[in-house]
């Protein structure tokens, strides 16, 4: 293999895709999308936490409504006490819009752990401080008719919660739980995304018969391997802006200071980002090989260029238990690898040995899917007319 | 004289279809050859074969083009494919800086010459267009641009003229002599016969898969039996007296014109005396048939035979 002729193709596709609408839509607009998007939940979760709320009440017990008013002191949530035969008018006044609620309480629905609230909607489930108040109110109007104080029923009622620490005394911010994971799942995107690129760069060169007189000049393998290196410069650079304008976003909502990036946590991100982005990018290339347009033939390459991304349908379980016995096993098969890995280093700390030896059947991995590759692509891209099926793929390799 | 390509026993076959079943030649260095044969006779696939692209079966491909004999020396060999192909999304003297790059021409240099080609096919207003924006026959003058730019010693044109209007075709064909001329040796494949006449010291045709006929131009068409004889007369004059002389056939017939083939033992000046002594000449003019007749004929005979 000419290292020259190589490069010389990996700077001809850095600069002809930096230059593409594509790459600068990726690039650009999805960060602005997914902040959007972000933003939206957000303001949803915030407005509707300050909805203001007039809920009727009947208090057949005669104490509760007044412990429930006080919990709702500082909330937008007003209650107004009826009496037990104004219920017909409150319940218009429901079905009006006058108020958003009914609570009807009873001796007997505390007893049995259930209180009604009846709304015009059922659908309608803004209900967060209404319940929380009740709940404490409940527990309240309990105590109290067990005889307790004022003061004790504060003290048996004083909240605890749950701190995480390391040994050595951190303290996990959200900031440092967040950046870690958002850099990741940035990593997997930029993964797919150059890889897809990747893979219709191959086949509009195909189209165009262009491939046909680089391969007059070139081998298959120098092209293959061009493409790959310009692809993963690119990849580098997108991640580099991307993370530039995270950061520059994440400072204004965190103090950064907190986050403690440090190289030994860098390094194995970088590692498993540039490996998984060879092994994605040489499926992906040699797929675009095999095929003779992006939209008719064989949908079944589509399928296999999913397969490396099944562990991201899993992300949730693997971020929460990411040392669970399953998960370790997905991250020693190399093709679930990549994924699996850069989910597990941002969502906690991976024994080294597991981070070495995952990374080296990794790379066995991608220099085993490149020279495959090579061999398919050598073979199959000059077979213009069609996509070519499964079975004469393996023919392939067996010759 | 060394020959600088040697094509020995080269073969392939796609599935149950044979492309090419065996063939040998062989180019000296500063020849113009003529690979010919009808669609589908196995030409492209012989030409990737030789230049490394696809391949082979079974057989050898030898160069000899730097005074040793081996492999494929890439950066010295040029190609124009039949299936025309560059990067529509990029500028034309893009394509060609890039192209000319993977043969080892450094960027300056490649800009250099790259503009002097265009000017010279009127194409350097272009230079920094998409190549898009061209129309077919431009970007078919930009791609045999890209074949020759680095100069090669040895080039393949595969069909360089379909698609070009006749002052383009004498473009190339120009540039086609004056390479032959600075020593450049050149593989051409073309359906125009006149064209390969006009161009080939020596041809390779083929037909499925197999040589059927090869070698000089000229002696093919010395050694070619018959002759074509055409003839304009008196009207007045009679003309049955063609018929009995052995070995005339008329080929086409109109009053005062007369258009034959002869494949007989007289010689020329034998056969003139008999044609004066009957009828009263006005023009006459004996040749040999053009290539595109013989093309027409070998395919036919041979290539029928193999069925």
């Amino acid at each position: 293999m000419n290292r020259k002729n190589t490069m010389k193709v990996a700077s001809w596709e850095f600069i002809k895709n930096l230059k593409s609408p594509t790459f600068l839509i990726l690039t650009f607009i999805f960060p602005l999308i997914m902040l959007v998007a972000g933003g939206i939940g957000a303001i949803a979760g915030i407005t509707s936490s300050l909805e203001e709320q007039t809920v009727a009440v009947i208090d057949e017990t005669g104490q509760l409504f007044d412990i429930l008013e006080d919990n709702l002191d500082s909330t937008p949530v007003e209650v107004v006490l009826i009496s037990d035969g104004q219920q017909e008018q409150a319940r218009e006044d429901v079905e009006e819009g006058l108020y958003n609620g009914l609570l009807h309480l009873t001796e007997d629905n505390l007893t049995a752990g259930s209180v009604s609230y009846y709304v015009k909607d059922s659908r309608d489930q803004n209900t967060g401080h209404l319940s929380g108040a009740l709940r404490s109110a409940v527990t309240t109007y309990r105590l109290e008719s067990l005889g307790l104080s004022g003061e004790d029923i504060e003290q048996a009622t004083a909240t605890v919660s749950l701190q995480t620490l390391s040994f050595a005394g951190e303290e996990a911010s959200l900031a440092a739980l967040f950046l870690p994971l958002a850099i990741g799942m940035l990593l997997i995107f930029s993964v797919m995304f150059s890889g897809q690129v990747l893979m219709y760069g191959v086949i509009k060169e195909k189209r165009n018969r262009i491939v046909e007189i680089l391969l007059s000049s070139i081998t298959s393998l120098e092209l293959l391997m061009g493409k790959l290196i310009g692809f993963a410069a690119l990849g580098l650079l997108q991640i580099l802006i991307w993370l530039t304008v995270a950061l520059l976003v994440a400072g204004s909502f965190f103090d950064l200071r907190q986050v403690s990036l440090s190289m030994s946590d860098l390094v194995p991100l970088v590692m498993f980002f540039i490996g998984g982005y060879l092994l994605f990018s040489s499926l992906f290339a040699t797929m675009g090989a095999t095929m003779k347009d992006a939209e008719g033939g064989s949908q079944t390459q589509g399928l296999v260029v999913l397969i490396p991304m099944i562990p991201l349908f899993a992300s949730g379980a693997i971020i929460i238990t990411p040392n669970a016995a399953w998960v370790k096993i997905l991250s020693f098969i190399p093709i679930f690898t990549p994924v699996t890995m850069l989910m597990r280093l941002a969502a906690t700390t991976v024994p080294w040995w597991e981070i070495i030896l995952t990374f080296i059947i990794l790379i066995i991995a991608v220099i085993f899917f490149i020279i495959i590759g090579a061999r398919i692509f050598s073979r199959s891209i000059l077979q213009y007319e069609r996509t070519l099926s499964f079975k004469e793929i393996r023919r392939m390799l067996k010759k | 004289m060394e020959p600088v390509l040697k094509v020995i026993d080269l073969a392939k076959s796609f599935g149950a279809k044979t492309a090419v079943d065996g063939i040998n030649f062989s180019v000296t260095r500063g020849e113009v050859m003529g690979l010919l044969g009808p669609n589908g006779a196995g030409k492209t696939t012989a030409i990737r074969m030789i230049m490394g692209i696809l391949p082979a079966d079974r057989g050898e491909v030898i160069f000899n083009l730097d005074g040793y004999s081996g492999k494929i020396d890439k950066t010295a060999v040029g190609y124009l494919p039949e299936e025309r192909g560059l990067y529509d999304d990029a500028k034309v003297l893009d394509n060609l800086v890039y192209l000319s790059g993977l043969k080892g021409i450094p960027r300056t240099e490649a800009v250099k010459e790259g503009m002097l080609w265009l000017e010279r096919l009127d194409l350097a207003d272009y230079a920094a267009q998409k190549l898009e924006k061209l129309s077919k026959g431009m970007q078919q003058k930009v791609q045999f641009i890209a074949s020759i730019l680095h100069e090669p010693r040895l080039v393949f044109f595969d069909e360089p003229f379909s698609g070009l209007d006749p002052v383009n075709q004498d473009f190339i064909k120009d540039i086609i002599h004056e390479l032959q001329s600075k020593g450049i040796t050149i593989l051409l494949s073309a359906h125009q016969m006149n064209l390969v006449e006009e161009l080939c010291d020596n041809i390779f045709l083929i037909n499925h898969g197999r040589e059927i006929l090869s070698g000089s131009l000229r002696e093919i068409k010395q050694s070619y039996r018959e002759d074509l004889i055409e003839l304009r007369f008196n009207p007045g004059g009679d003309s049955t007296f063609t018929t009995k002389i052995p070995g005339m056939r008329i080929v086409k017939e109109q009053p005062g014109y007369l258009s034959l083939r002869y494949g007989g033992t007289l010689s020329k000046r034998e056969l003139l005396q008999q044609i004066s002594s009957s009828i009263e000449i006005e023009e006459i003019s004996v040749e040999k048939p053009p290539l595109h007749e013989i093309f027409i004929e070998t395919v036919k005979k041979r290539g029928d035979a193999d069925e």
